[in-house]
C-alpha cells in the first residue's frame, strides 16, 4: 500500500482533491441555491436533487470543458509552436511531428514499446494521436453536456419570468451560453500563456514544470 | 490483478466518463 501511494502519488493526490472539491461544491452550491429559492418563495432542493439539477451539472461541466480544451490546445499547439527559453516548449529545431527515430516508431521502436507504436497501419496513426484524441473528445463531450444543462437552466428561468422557452439550437447562439463558455476559456488561456513565458525566467527547484534553477534563460525546454 | 498505473488510468476514465454520462442525462431529461 505504501508503495502504491508512492508510485501513484500524483494521480492519487489530484484525484482525492478533485473528489473532495466536487463534494464541497455540491454542498455549498445546494446551500446557495436554496437561499435563493427561499428568497423567491420557492421550495428548497434536497442534496441529491441539487446534484441531479441542471444548475449543478452545468456548473461542473462548464469548468471541465475549459480544462480539457486547455490541454487539447496545449498538446496540439506545442507540436507546431515553440517559445524560446520556455520549459513548456520543445527545442526550436524540433518543430513539427519529428522523425520516426526521434519518436521511436516502427523499426526504431524498442522491444517493450506499445504494440501499436510498432505497426505501420492506421492503428499507429490513431495511437500517435491518442492523447490529443482523448482530451479533445472529452472537451467536446463536456461542452455538449454544459450546453444542455445551461439550456435547461435558461429555460427554467425564462418560464419563471413568464417568458418563452427557446430551442437548444437557439440557445447555442445565445449570449448566456457564450458568456458562460468564454468566462472559463479566457482564464485557461491566460494561465497557459503565463506558464509558457514565466518558465523562461522563473524557477521551482525540483519541479519538472520548471527548468533547473541554474539553467540559462535562453535554454528551451530543458526539463522535457 | 492490474498493474497500479493501469488502475489509476482506468479510475480517471471512470470518473470522467461517469460525470459526463450522469450530467448529460440530467441535461437531456431535466424539465
Amino acid at each position: 500500500m505504501r508503495r502504491f501511494l508512492f508510485e501513484n502519488g500524483l494521480s492519487v493526490f489530484f484525484g482525492a482533491l478533485f473528489l473532495a472539491s466536487l463534494v464541497g461544491q455540491s454542498f455549498v452550491g445546494q446551500h446557495a441555491y436554496n437561499a435563493d429559492q427561499t428568497a423567491h418563495g420557492s421550495a428548497p432542493l434536497s442534496w441529491i436533487d441539487y446534484v441531479l439539477s441542471p444548475e449543478f451539472g452545468g456548473a461542473v461541466l462548464e469548468n471541465w470543458q475549459s480544462e480539457f480544451l486547455q490541454f487539447t490546445l496545449f498538446i496540439l499547439a506545442t507540436v507546431w509552436l515553440v517559445q524560446k527559453g520556455s520549459n513548456e516548449s520543445k527545442p526550436l529545431d524540433s518543430v513539427g511531428l519529428e522523425s520516426k527515430q526521434a519518436q521511436r516508431l516502427e523499426g526504431y521502436a524498442p522491444e517493450n514499446a506499445p504494440r501499436w507504436a510498432k505497426l505501420r497501419d492506421w492503428r499507429r496513426r490513431v495511437y500517435e494521436n491518442s492523447l490529443l484524441l482523448a482530451m479533445g473528445a472529452i472537451f467536446f463531450a463536456t461542452w455538449f453536456g454544459q450546453s444542455l444543462n445551461n439550456w435547461r437552466e435558461f429555460n427554467a428561468d425564462q418560464r419563471e419570468h413568464h417568458e418563452a422557452a427557446i430551442s437548444w439550437g437557439s440557445y447555442l447562439l445565445n449570449a448566456d451560453f457564450w458568456e458562460r463558455t468564454l468566462q472559463n476559456w479566457q482564464s485557461e488561456f491566460l494561465a497557459v500563456g503565463t506558464m509558457a513565458v514565466f518558465t523562461i525566467y522563473l524557477r521551482q527547484r525540483g519541479s519538472p514544470e520548471s527548468k533547473p534553477v541554474g539553467a540559462p534563460h535562453e535554454e528551451t525546454g530543458s526539463s522535457g | 490483478m492490474l498493474p497500479p498505473m493501469r488502475t489509476m488510468y482506468l479510475l480517471y476514465w471512470v470518473m470522467i466518463a461517469g460525470g459526463i454520462l450522469l450530467w448529460t442525462i440530467v441535461g437531456l431529461t431535466a424539465e
